[in-house]
């Protein structure tokens, strides 16, 4: 086709097809290569082009190590008492989206309580109004490690044995 | 001993041998820049590859944000899950921009969603495909912007794609917009066959898609490489014990057969690290391509990572090669066989109808014949006077709704329109009349 190239606007279209492309590849590189001074350098110039398409993404799934899981739960304390604890990841679909929102969701909660607790909690006393809530707990069982051998005995991830649990404080339920 | 070199001096050269000396660092020049070069980045090629990348991911966004809509306010509005306030940081960067730091109302979130709903359906379609497409990606990375917390791998890698699409020719093939410019054409005359979209842009943005996915593979597999879990060859173990992607049989399996975790760790890095450097051999490709989508079938099932996978294996078919899909074509129309479809051509509503319906036969499996001007041998001229008639290659005539329901079962163009040919019963109940109707009043339509 470059025999076509004889004229001056064809060939100028070239050379900046040819600029947009070698920009673009390098962009992809940059935006997941390691902290180096080459790609600290060449991240200045490239930081706009990157954050406001969203190119600005490392590739490690799962990597370098995977997270040991953990599970979020969280108790409802009603006005005499009692103490009902809910596990909310086990109604979710696996099937639809939702279940991973949701799970980020609860992640953030338990990750920084001070900034999402409150409507967290909010939210949940909202839904269970028929318990006649008075407060919320949110409670994370942080996963240990667990063998095949322990599986092989009839072991549940989850089990006592291989969590640790760690209660965050009670939040009151907003007055209704 | 050899005497001190002298160095002519430059002015002393003359112009034509000037020329003679640089004649073959010019040759080599050209030759890179217009051979090596435009044979990299600029072959003269269909977008084909990108056609089936667009559809596949403007269906899979189509279907992600459509379940989120009850959820909107909850995962991107100011009362939700990530009030405007806890991102005053992200804000502070002027480049991390998202349409609905700007919005006030809530109609506005409602409005904005729908019109981004709409822009996916259409990318899907490749309905107005150089418009939506920005649509597509100015929304998905507001919603990623306004929210990152939900935000996870396959948003990420949708944000890549989606700008190469964006500057991609896309919505050449495969699309309304390509339907529109053959019926367009076949309405002036049936026989106009427009040719298929081809330029070197479109592969060069193909190639775009083949790198990212390629850098994408390569430092998913280096960072995996820089883990002991991986090296020790127990991270499908871990992945599975976690309560995310617990599952009860598989665990089980694997607690009892616990070399097939090191053969699917291990197996995993040596697919994401063979892939960037085998995938572009000619030979090695099919095989890279079929474990790379193997690979993400095991995410799909195993993990229940749905949109990730599906998401991932679109931008695979960057790789698909147009022989293949050619080769795909002609095995299907050989599998189908010769169709010749028989109208009136002094009827202007057939012709319509016909350039209609021949616009979505991508594939130029249906052959015409106007019984006016090139009389059938298989179909009396009393017959078509009643109705069109379809010739199969077994010598069988169909006429009329009979011709319409056998064709669009096997023009994949028109496969949209099988629900409503073959609803058992009532199709044939109310087709029949509807089609007899029309074709005795064609006259007046």
């Amino acid at each position: 086709m470059w025999r076509r190239l004889t004229s001056k606007p064809v060939r100028l279209a070239f050379a900046a097809m040819s600029l947009l492309v070698i920009w673009h590849t390098l962009a992809m590189a940059i935006a997941s290569a390691p902290e180096s001074m080459i790609t600290t350098s060449a991240r200045l110039l490239y930081h706009p082009y990157l954050t406001l398409f969203r190119l600005d993404n490392n590739w490690g799934f799962f990597a370098p190590t995977v997270e040991l899981g953990g599970q979020f739960r969280y108790i409802v304390e009603d006005a005499a008492g009692q103490r009902h604890t809910f596990v909310p990841a086990e109604k979710l679909s696996r099937f639809l989206p939702t279940s991973i929102w949701f799970k980020d969701r609860y992640k953030d909660i338990l990750e920084a309580i001070e900034t999402h607790g409150q409507a967290a909690a909010a939210a949940f006393c909202l839904e269970h109004a028929a318990l006649h809530p008075v407060a919320i707990t949110f409670v994370e069982l942080e996963q240990k490690d667990f063998s095949p051998a322990d599986r092989l005995s009839g072991k549940h991830p989850l089990d006592p044995e291989f969590v640790d649990e760690r209660t965050l404080e009670a939040i009151r339920c907003p007055a209704q | 001993m050899p005497g001190p070199v002298t160095l002519a001096p430059v002015q002393a050269t003359s112009a034509p041998a000037r020329r003679a000396t640089l004649a073959p660092l010019r040759q080599a020049w050209s030759r890179f820049w217009f051979q090596d070069w435009s044979r990299l980045w600029f072959q003269d090629k269909s977008t084909s590859p990108l056609e089936i990348a667009r559809i596949g991911i403007g269906a899979a966004l189509l279907l992600h944000y459509g379940l989120a809509s009850p959820y909107l306010f909850t995962l991107w509005g100011d009362d939700g899950w990530m009030p405007r306030a806890l991102l005053a940081d992200d804000i502070s960067d002027p480049w991390k921009q998202s349409v609905f730091f700007y919005f006030t109302a809530p109609w506005q979130w409602a409005a904005f969603h729908a019109f981004f709903l709409f822009c996916c359906a259409a990318l899907m379609l490749g309905w107005r495909t150089s418009w939506v497409k920005w649509g597509v990606l100015v929304g998905n990375i507001s919603y990623d912007y306004r929210n990152p917390s939900i935000a996870y791998g396959v948003h990420a890698i949708l944000a890549c794609l989606l700008l190469i699409l964006c500057f991609a020719p896309i919505g050449r093939a495969m699309s309304l917009d390509r339907v529109r410019e053959v019926w367009s054409a076949k309405r002036k005359n049936l026989e106009a066959d427009p040719p298929a979209f081809s330029s070197p842009w479109a592969f060069a943005c193909t190639r775009l898609m083949q790198i990212q996915m390629a850098v994408l593979f390569f430092f998913s597999a280096t960072d995996k490489l820089r883990g002991d879990d991986w090296w020790s060859g127990d991270a499908i173990w871990k992945v599975f014990v976690s309560d995310d992607y617990y599952n009860g049989f598989l665990l089980d399996l694997l607690a009892s057969q616990y070399w097939l975790v090191n053969v699917a760790t291990y197996g995993t890095i040596l697919i994401e690290i063979a892939y960037p450097f085998l995938i572009w051999q000619r030979r090695s490709r099919p095989y890279l391509l079929v474990a790379a989508i193997f690979l993400h079938l095991q995410f799909a099932l195993l993990m229940n990572l749905y949109f990730f996978s599906f998401v991932m294996i679109m931008g695979h078919m960057s790789f698909v090669r147009r022989e293949w899909l050619s080769a795909l074509g002609a095995w299907w129309k050989r599998k189908i066989g010769d169709m010749e479809m028989i109208y009136d051509g002094t009827c202007g509503f057939c012709k319509r109808s016909m350039a209609w319906f021949l616009a979505f036969d991508g594939l130029r499996q249906i052959r015409i014949r106007d019984f006016r001007t090139n009389p059938s041998p298989v179909v009396s001229d009393e017959k078509m006077l009643k109705a069109l008639y379809l010739v199969l290659p077994d010598g069988r005539a169909l006429p009329g709704f009979e011709a319409y329901r056998y064709v669009v079962l096997r023009v994949p163009g028109l496969w949209w329109q099988v629900p409503f040919f073959y609803v058992p019963v009532f199709s044939r109940l109310f087709g029949h009349p509807i089609y007899n109707w029309i074709a005795a009043n064609r006259s007046r339509l």
